[in-house]
């Protein structure tokens, strides 16, 4: 009875693989592979269905801090596209000859959010170092909303204050959601992160003056050849039709 | 009083029931019967190892298991020194400290068997700093023997003492037993499949067939058939 | 930065030491728990073994992410035991040491009671009864006889489950979050990784070899135990 079922399992995937092979490779068209800031996730999948909607070329995107997906760019990653939420990453790539062209596509601003029902009452920046907040959740450094809060934390003289409490996110949705879980009492995002998450409220809007302008550039990769799906795209994202889009999600668009 | 009575049922896993009942009065009592006739399992049971399914022990004025009351002494209240047919003498430990593995676990003013003596008596001095596992048989069962006295017992029990020594051997062993049996006057079980065994050693003889007591009596009574 | 040993910085041994520190934690932790369970699943049958067993070994099998989260929502500030922690005693869990502890713990925990278990199965449950028969107590019997006949997959069962420890990364992350004791060798490794720049590359590499070099060396401590449990066993 084992060994006939055992048999029948083994028969079973074979069949499958060969159905899996047999269907013979379909023309589909190679994706255009966007890596995108953590922060833009609603958006620009938003935009890239859009896209594959009106082009029929698949978009495949890719999400996390903007440092480290610089890394894996500059590592060998097959990206067509990054957008980055800090100039720095791309710099780093423009100093590493890996960038063919660039334009800033969006702004966004800095906010320290807070669980929904916290009554600790942060106004200002300087309400964090409140003892209730014990613990204040920011994105790693390098990672450009880790980035923009220790400038502004540091600029509005209270980073020595809750240094000790800090509590790192690897990007700024995981930041959002120690948040969101009511395990740190109060965290920095980006206004944008903070609209699609119903469990925090916006506590403060920081200053822009206290940080590097928070401009995101959009990065058309150098690769050989450059691909005529992946510039249509760069230039669908600078559209109207995309801006809208990103409006609509809280992006500010640099135009 | 009589120095033992027992009266236990016990159903194996394999439908087999026992149901062995005896008493004796006797220094030294062999419980004889063909192998599989259940004779451990009597021992395992006094030694509080194995629980009965019904019946009851009595050893001297103190009850060691009554399914009645719910008596049941555990292993170590009942005072028995169970020296086991394959030893089983501790790996991790040398011949000193099986030999004192129980003598520890006494109360000081309840040490009857002094530690020298046995050491003497058993011609272990030798032995004291070895491994069980370097020991030939008939030293294991020495120190298996020793180990069992020194816990002060009420009641030693001997499981088929000579079943792993080599057969020259086996009258030296024997003496050994007879020396401490003569020196410390321990009564004692002593389970043999060997009817010269059991007339040489037992005043008192149970019989045991299929998980029963077929006969019981002076070793000249019950192993004249056999 | 500039002293150095085994081409290591006072930084980078920091986060070898800290990595070390947090298994040897989560080990002395689990280690009576990981001795009981071991012991029970080696000895005793019970209705449920086969659930109690799957559910033991579910944090070996089950992704290292969803573990963290679940110890999260189990111990967190607002989670169903957490909050209870911390209304009443004013523990933190979450997002502290002591979760990276606990998750290290968790995570290695199959690992430390299966060697356990397989020790106990490879000894005589008669020299318990033995110990017992003379005069032995069961908790000092289990001392004194059972426990030290299966100490060689005890301290395998040990050091495997640190040398898992050293490598904890997602349960850590979901659970502990990122924070400067909390930052083991895994962690900082994925952080480096994550920060462009010649200088957090070159740090990534020292770290990534001295991983190498702890897990090859607890590897190669788990199997010399492993090896000598079974001589003994075999003996």
């Amino acid at each position: 009875m084992r060994l006939h079922s055992a048999t029948c399992w083994i028969l079973a995937c074979v069949l499958a693989g060969c159905g899996f092979q047999g269907g013979g490779p379909e023309r589909r068209p190679e994706p255009v592979i966007v890596f995108a800031a953590a922060s833009t996730k609603e958006a620009v999948e938003q935009a890239a269905r859009d896209f594959q909607g009106q082009t029929d070329t698949p978009v495949e995107v890719s999400l996390g801090p903007s440092s480290g997906l610089a890394k894996q760019i500059e590592q060998g990653a097959s990206a067509d596209l990054f957008l980055s939420a800090d100039q720095a990453s791309a710099d780093y790539l423009a100093a590493k000859q890996l960038v063919s062209e660039r334009r800033n596509l969006l702004t966004n601003r800095l906010v320290v959010v807070v669980p929904a029902d916290s009554d600790v009452g942060v106004r200002e920046l300087r309400d964090l170092a409140d003892p209730r907040i014990r613990r204040l959740a920011l994105a790693e450094p390098k990672v450009p909303a880790g980035e923009y809060a220790r400038q502004a934390l540091r600029k509005a003289g209270v980073w020595d204050k809750v240094e000790g409490r800090v509590v790192g996110g690897i990007d700024v949705r995981a930041t959002l959601q120690f948040v969101a879980r009511g395990e740190a009492e109060a965290g920095f995002v980006y206004r944008t992160d903070a609209l699609g998450q119903s469990k925090v409220r916006v506590a403060v809007e920081v200053e822009p003056g206290l940080h590097d302008p928070i401009r995101y550039p959009l990065v058309l990769l150098r690769r050989e050849p450059i691909r005529e799906a992946a510039r249509r795209f760069y230039e669908y994202l600078g559209s109207e039709k995309a801006a809208g889009v990103f409006e609509h999600a809280g992006f500010g668009v640099d135009r | 009083m009589p120095l033992l009575e027992f009266s236990c049922q016990l159903q194996y896993p394999s439908g087999f029931r026992a149901e062995p009942a005896f008493v004796t009065e006797a220094p030294v009592t062999a419980l004889f019967g063909p192998s599989g006739s259940g004779k451990t399992s009597i021992l395992s049971m006094i030694a509080g190892l194995r629980r009965p399914d019904a019946g009851f022990i009595r050893l001297g004025a103190r009850l060691l298991f009554d399914s009645r009351t719910g008596a049941n002494l555990p292993p170590e209240k009942r005072r028995v020194g169970y020296v086991f047919q394959d030893h089983l003498l501790f790996p991790h430990l040398d011949v000193r400290g099986n030999l004192l593995y129980g003598w520890r676990r006494r109360a000081r003013a309840a040490r009857a068997v002094d530690f020298d003596k046995v050491v003497r008596v058993l011609e272990l001095a030798d032995l004291l700093k070895r491994l069980p596992q370097s020991l030939s048989g008939g030293q294991r069962q020495r120190v298996a023997l020793g180990r069992g006295l020194l816990c002060g017992p009420e009641l030693l029990l001997l499981d088929e003492p000579l079943s792993s020594v080599d057969d020259e051997l086996k009258q030296r062993v024997l003496d050994y037993i007879r020396r401490v049996l003569e020196e410390w006057r321990v009564p004692t079980l002593y389970v043999t499949h060997n009817p010269a065994e059991a007339r040489q050693m037992a005043g008192w003889v149970v019989r045991i067939d299929q998980g029963r007591v077929s006969a019981a009596g002076r070793p000249e009574q019950v192993l004249t058939e056999v | 930065m500039s002293e150095s040993f085994l081409g290591l910085t006072a930084e980078d041994w920091q986060a070898v030491w800290l990595s070390v520190r947090v298994s040897l934690a989560a080990v002395a932790l689990s280690l009576p728990f990981g001795v009981a369970a071991g012991w029970v699943l080696a000895r005793k049958s019970f209705p449920g073994k086969a659930l109690a067993e799957t559910l033991l070994n579910l944090p070996l099998v089950m992704p290292p992410v969803v573990t963290g989260l679940l110890l999260l929502y189990l111990l967190g500030k607002r989670g169903w035991i957490g909050s209870w922690l911390y209304h009443w005693f004013g523990l933190e869990i979450a997002l502290t040491w002591r979760a990276a502890v606990l998750a290290v713990a968790v995570m290695g925990f199959p690992l430390m009671v299966r060697a356990i278990r397989l020790a106990f199965e490879g000894t005589d449950p008669r020299l318990y009864q033995a110990a017992r028969s003379l005069g032995a107590r069961p908790l000092d019997a289990f001392l004194t006889v059972s426990l030290p006949l299966a100490r060689n997959g005890v301290i395998a069962g040990i050091v495997l489950s640190f040398a898992r420890g050293l490598g904890e990364f997602g349960a850590t992350l979901m659970f502990a979050g990122i924070r400067p004791e909390t930052r083991m060798l895994a962690i900082e490794v994925y952080i480096l990784n994550n920060q462009p720049g010649a200088a957090y590359e070159e740090r990534m590499w020292r770290l990534v070899a001295a991983s190498a070099l702890l897990a090859f060396a607890a590897l190669a401590a788990s199997e010399h135990f492993a090896r000598r449990g079974r001589r003994h066993a075999s003996a």
